[in-house]
């Protein structure tokens, strides 16, 4: 089987001649004006998760070194050459047209929670030792009041989405994360994603904003979603002028 | 090319208000930044449609495992190497 890192432009640069999972040797598979980077194994890694995840991360960080790079999901892996050629022939327009998004840019992805109370705080953001009988005594307890909340997301958001070329705000994963977004950003704009950031932390300091990357753009390998259209059965002028969820290349 | 974690706000910053975060806040940050790694391979890029080595399922398991271990271990920055913090001294 062959385990897939990524997908580039530029095929006729040979993969660097480094190890990825299992210490396998980078091999590229070459399809058209699409290059494949893949290690080739017998059985499936077995690599630790954690560790097989760095390992993915980093043979496409190195990767995005000379080229454009549309990262793969952890995990994707084919039974040979044949397979991958045709995904590569199938989805070539689709790739291709990814690849321009993402050319000179890079991922940067920012979760901002609700900061934990220290011991200089004398328990005022929260009590030091909550009453939570359920989650639902949990979740009003470390919320405060929704629209406090969703405004200084929005504000943060807003502010970091006008700096990207494209921004996607994900699902929030805990109670206590106010947003949680991926932003992709031209190279040289990063100080300025940066310093932006810090400015954000110093206006909101009821939040602890994380801020990672540079990453491969993990989250923007596939166009970005149209608006919600209305329903097929909506008359033609009720559609409305279409609202770009992050601006397109 | 890769650059570490970076926060709005790093521990031990002057200036900045409540300069040094408490303990639980760095562990927590530690702990964004692991799961922002698991996060983007498991979640994101492209699928193949044909095999994935992970299930929906297999991805949970991968993220409590994460939360899990962040606690006794000093949790790799973006890059993979533990951070030189001085909280995160290894034994």
């Amino acid at each position: 089987m062959i385990w897939v890192y990524a997908i580039c432009e530029r095929p006729e640069l040979p993969p660097p001649r480094r190890r990825g999972l299992a210490q396998a040797p980078l091999d590229g598979v070459r399809e058209g004006a699409l290059l494949s980077v893949v290690t080739r194994h017998v059985h499936p890694p077995a690599d630790p998760a954690l560790d097989a995840l760095w390992v993915h991360d980093r043979v496409i960080e190195r990767l995005m070194a000379d080229r454009a790079v549309l990262p793969m999901r952890f995990g994707s892996r084919l039974a040979d050459d044949a397979a991958l050629r045709d995904l590569l022939a199938a989805r070539q327009e689709a790739f291709l047209a990814a690849l321009d998004r993402v050319r000179g840019r890079v991922e940067l992805g920012l979760r901002a929670l609700r900061r934990a109370p220290g011991p200089g705080d004398g328990g005022r953001a929260r009590p030091a030792a909550p009453r939570v009988r359920t989650g639902h005594d949990y979740l009003l307890s470390r919320l405060g009041t929704g629209r406090q909340v969703e405004q200084a997301a929005a504000h943060l958001h807003d502010a970091l989405r006008a700096l990207s070329s494209d921004a996607r705000r994900l699902p929030a994963r805990a109670p206590d994360e106010l947003v949680r977004a991926a932003y992709l950003v031209d190279r040289d704009v990063v100080p300025r994603f940066r310093a932006t950031v810090e400015r954000l932390q110093r206006e909101h300091p009821e939040a602890s904003i994380l801020c990672t990357g540079p990453w491969p753009a993990y989250s923007f390998v596939t166009a970005p979603r149209p608006p919600r259209t209305p329903a097929p059965t909506a008359g033609p002028g009720r559609r409305r002028a279409s609202r770009p969820r992050g601006r397109d290349t | 090319m890769v650059d570490a974690a970076f926060e709005g706000a790093p521990p031990g910053r002057p200036g900045e208000r409540g300069a040094r975060p408490a303990p639980g806040d760095i562990a927590r940050r530690r702990e964004v930044a692991l799961v922002e790694l698991a996060d983007r391979v498991l979640d994101g890029g492209v699928v193949v449609s044909g095999e994935i080595a992970l299930s929906a399922a297999g991805v949970d398991l991968v993220h409590v495992s994460v939360r899990a271990d962040i606690a006794p271990a000093p949790v790799a920055s973006r890059d993979g190497t533990p951070p030189a913090r001085d909280d995160a001294r290894p034994p």
